[in-house]
């Protein structure tokens, strides 16, 4: 569990960030292994990161592609349609993902969410 | 924003239309921008380098046009500095007309912040760049479809290769002539009502009734400090009820829909950009994986990454700096050609004490040639960085190594300066501090602005290599190595550390970033900003460093020697004139020379013969010297030019050994010049506070001066470590039997080297440090810390290895391995810390 290690030593600042962050238990942009396509559920956090994320195209319901972790594990890559997004854990921890193929949760599903679309 | 009107003051006829680009970072603004004028300016596919504003003019059917190219913004929000600054240009500024630049490539991406740019009211025209990449990436754009969703005039361009250009500018002219354009209304579902509310009220008053209202009543929405604001500004008092309104509207969203207002239009703008995109975009190769990501599954691989980048820093490295100084060697004697032209130009030498003039004309000859010594290097140093930028391989060393730089606070960004700094060995911090201006994080790039100059920049490498080889010759390798790599982590080490300290209130930005899809470099584009960054070079640090050599000049020059001791050379000068006629006593040559005035003349004549004759490459050029000689001093031929004929051996001999002697006095006055001069002064009054890194004098002026410019430390210690008689000894020997004479050997040599890797950044740099933050400050910061740290860190090292009784290379071995320990020290976690301590300074992000 190296990773895990790393991470902990990463994500510990973060921890302040977290409460009013990714809820507990919820899956979050940074858990998620390469090659996994997933859902976006949800953008926590404020300020320059979230507007960033929303901008790069990280809407709620959109389908984007983890696909790699940086040769020494942190920043992670992301697809996001055409578009190829670098960002650190930390930043990522703030993205809450759902697998693909799973239904939106709908105790956050936004009126957006309805018409979430598959990607291009 | 003065900058976007200064465009205007190009003197211009009454119809002159002002145009601004507005687009995305890695759209090819840029190269558009360079397109519409022709005006040179830095392009590049590293996310956030076009910072500045930029401005220029181009007529078109008698009209102008003035153009301003605003930075890249993803959006209108006012989280970067960049999106500030657009925005700032189009709300304060209007300009006539919005020349919206997008990817074609990436419309889905793009479209949000048209739709912003829409909604303020512009009259826009969507310029749809990277055409051909578009193509080859199969994606079928339905331009008209396009236009109509949007109500704007989009235009297929090429900007690469210039394709499109002209129905670009025929676009904007016929967009420039029309009449206003009605704002755009994006429907924005169950918030629409507010929005339109906020609208009418906005619309009600006179002062808030232009183009822009609809777009404030959506920022007001969503909760916007600038635009409140600006709204109280406006508005005074009476904006209260407005922004009262505009939180109502949000909140009670907010509570119906558990979801944020501004998130709620983002979406919108999202899901508006995917319906127009389902009516004009058809993706042909839907599901393929594009080129890029196939390159980048090689490039980014876990183990070969490490392996390409290494590559690429080390092809870097060999053509620009190993084989830049190959082309050093062909345009030396060009520049060795100006010296010579100015010495014939200025006034003559006398035979001890030279004119001012002619001494100071020298000097700043000397200053500016070691300068221009460098411009090959530069040029292929920046033609390689161009490319890198260009191709897009640069964002992806930031991706590489974000995960090392951000542990000391650093940026993956950080990497371009610090190469350019010279992370082996052989750069220069003063482009390196300028190449930070495309880090997004403020503090990791205060950071990097007062650590690029740790690296050893080639002024240093003379010092180091002199130094090597008198003490190191058999371990030159090893100590080279150390050098150059115990700047890096010392770099690191004062990043952490600062970063911790006195940058920690200093803002952080989040990193995420995109990486650009990879394009070939184009050679006029790779060229421009090769010859502009180098340009910028000489021209910042031109005038610098004549400046600071004239004061050095005059600190070295001045109060000059005792009249006493004047007395004393003039008196042995006037022996050895004397000598020099009496040898030649019944010599038929003597005719030439019984003038003392001639005397002066052939001693110079012979002085410059010596000099250029070492100089002369090949045997036609000393041929052709001694013609000269000839020619032009037919007289003086015998005492120059070695003849068999025995009067015109004496006549040689006898200027062989006066000119000999008026060279040796000469030194002497210049020794005793500099140890009198006012820098002397400061140099022993010093030796107090360095007896403990044990610098004497002598280096202490060699420091000082080396701060104007570093390459001349070694010259100064030159003219220090002057020998007595004759001119066989390389400078090397001599300093280091001086050296040894006085009770200082490889230890101290080594701290020596230390300390000037330590040293502040030499005042080129400074000045570029002040120009980067914009503060006297910071400035004043960046010389006193490295020299405290230089001094402390020497002091230290010296006293204890003298203590210890270690040797040059076994200190040196020490502080290598402390200051690796040190390094990993910081950079691993640290689990049995208490919190409070392994709390790294990014996690106080505000």
């Amino acid at each position: 569990m190296k990773r895990a290690f790393f991470r902990k030593g990463q994500g510990k600042g973060w921890g302040r960030r977290h409460h009013h962050g990714a809820r507990v238990g919820a899956l979050t942009l940074d858990q998620v292994a390469p090659g996994t396509d997933i859902a976006i559920q949800r953008i926590c956090g404020q300020g320059p990161v979230r507007q960033r994320l929303l901008d790069f195209g990280f809407q709620p319901g959109r389908v984007v592609t983890m696909l790699r972790n940086a040769p020494m594990g942190d920043p992670i890559e992301i697809q996001v349609g055409d578009t190829f997004i670098a960002l650190r854990r930390r930043e990522a921890a703030h993205v809450e993902v759902r697998p693909a193929d799973e239904q939106a949760d709908d105790t956050t599903a936004a009126p957006s969410t309805d018409s979430a679309e598959t990607p291009k | 924003m003065t900058d976007a009107t200064a465009a205007t003051d190009i003197p211009a006829p009454k119809a002159t239309y002002a145009i601004a680009l507005a687009g995305q970072q890695n759209c090819g603004k840029s190269t558009l921008f360079n397109l519409l004028t022709g005006l040179r300016q830095h392009i590049a596919n590293y996310p956030g380098v076009t910072v500045d504003k930029k401005a220029g003019v181009y007529a078109y059917n008698g009209k102008h046009y003035a153009v301003t190219d605003l930075p890249g913004a993803y959006s209108l929000a006012t989280f970067s500095p960049e999106e500030l600054v657009t925005r700032n240009a189009l709300v304060h500024d209007r300009p006539d007309v919005v020349v919206n630049v997008i990817d074609a490539t990436n419309l889905r991406r793009s479209l949000p912040l048209t739709f912003q740019i829409l909604e303020l009211g512009f009259k826009v025209v969507v310029a749809l760049n990277m055409m051909d990449a578009a193509k080859k990436r199969g994606l079928e754009i339905d331009i008209e479809a396009l236009s109509r969703r949007l109500g704007a005039r989009v235009v297929p361009v090429v900007g690469r290769s210039g394709k499109g250009g002209e129905e670009l500018r025929a676009a904007i002219a016929e967009a420039a002539a029309e009449p206003p354009a009605t704002p755009a209304t994006l429907n924005y579902g169950p918030l629409e009502e507010a929005v339109a509310d906020i609208h009418a009220r906005l619309a009600a008053d006179a002062r808030t009734n232009d183009i822009t209202a609809r777009w404030r009543a959506v920022k007001l929405i969503e909760d916007d400090d600038e635009t409140h604001d600006a709204l109280s500004g406006l508005l005074g008092g009476e904006a209260t009820a407005i922004v009262e309104a505009a939180a109502g509207a949000r909140s009670g969203f907010e509570e119906k829909h558990g979801l944020s207002a501004g998130d709620h239009i983002s979406a919108t703008r999202d899901r508006h950009a995917a319906s127009i995109l389902e009516e004009c975009l058809t993706d042909t190769k839907a599901g393929h994986v594009p080129v890029s990501e196939r390159v980048d599954r090689l490039v980014l691989n876990r183990f070969l990454a490490p392996v390409f980048l290494i590559g690429t820093v080390w092809a870097i490295y060999q053509l620009s700096i190993v084989q830049g100084y190959e082309l050093t060697k062909v345009t030396w004697p060009i520049l060795a050609g100006f010296r010579n032209i100015a010495a014939d130009i200025l006034p003559d030498a006398g035979f001890l004490v030279d004119p001012q003039v002619r001494a100071l004309g020298l000097w700043i000859v000397d200053s500016v040639n070691t300068l221009l010594n460098y411009v090959p290097i530069f040029l292929i140093l920046f033609a390689l960085i161009a490319i890198l930028e260009d191709t897009g391989y640069m964002a992806r060393i930031a991706f590489i190594l974000d995960r090392i730089l951000h542990r000391f606070g650093l940026h993956g960004a950080s990497t371009l300066p610090y190469i350019l700094g010279g992370v082996f060995a052989g750069g220069c911090a003063v482009p390196g501090v300028m190449a930070t201006k495309g880090i997004p994080d403020s503090r990791a790039r205060m950071a990097t602005i007062l650590t690029v100059p740790f690296m050893n920049c080639m002024a240093k490498i003379p010092l180091y290599t002199l130094l090597i080889n008198i003490y190191f010759a058999e371990a030159k390798g090893l100590m080279l190595f150390y050098l150059s790599t115990i700047t890096v982590v010392v770099a690191l080490l004062v990043a952490r550390l600062l970063t911790g300290t006195v940058l920690r209130g200093e803002q952080t930005a989040p990193f995420v970033m995109e990486l650009p899809a990879y394009h070939l470099p184009t050679v006029s584009g790779v060229a421009r900003r090769a010859f502009d960054r180098t340009w910028l070079y000489i021209k910042k640090v031109g005038t610098v460093v004549v400046a600071i050599a004239v004061v050095i000049f005059v600190l070295l020059q001045f109060p000059g020697v005792s009249k006493e001791s004047a007395a004393g050379y003039r008196a042995q000068a006037e022996a050895a004139t004397a000598e020099f006629y009496a040898a030649l006593e019944g010599n038929p040559y003597l005719a030439a020379v019984e003038d003392p005035a001639a005397l002066i003349s052939l001693v110079n004549v012979q002085a410059t013969y010596k000099a250029r004759r070492l100089n002369a490459s090949s045997k036609e050029a000393a041929k052709k010297l001694d013609d000269g000689v000839r020619e032009n001093y037919p007289e003086f031929v015998p005492f120059v030019l070695r003849d068999r004929d025995p009067n015109a051996k004496a006549a040689f001999n006898a200027l062989r050994k006066l000119g000999n002697t008026r060279s040796t006095l000469r030194r002497e006055m210049r020794s005793e010049r500099i140890e009198t001069s006012f820098l002397g002064m400061i140099g022993r009054s010093l030796e107090p506070v360095t007896q403990y890194a044990n610098f004497d004098w002598k280096i202490n002026i060699a420091l000082l001066a080396s701060f104007a410019a570093r390459e001349s430390s070694v010259a100064t210690l030159g003219v220090l470590f002057d020998q007595e008689e004759g001119e066989n000894a390389t400078l090397e020997e001599r300093m280091g039997e001086q050296q040894a004479e006085e009770g200082r050997g490889p230890l101290s040599a080594m701290v020596l080297m230390l300390f000037f890797a330590l040293y502040p950044p030499c005042l080129a740099t400074v000045i570029m440090v002040r120009v980067q933050t914009q503060s006297t400050g910071w400035m004043t910061f960046s010389i006193i810390f490295p020299t405290l740290l230089g001094l402390v860190v020497a002091s230290a090292v010296y006293t204890s290895a003298a203590a210890l009784g270690l040797s040059g290379l076994q200190t040196m071995t020490a502080v290598y391995l402390a200051a690796v320990a040190l390094l990993l020290l910081v950079a691993l976690p640290k689990p049995w810390l208490p919190d409070i301590f392994s709390r790294s300074p990014q996690e106080d992000a505000s």
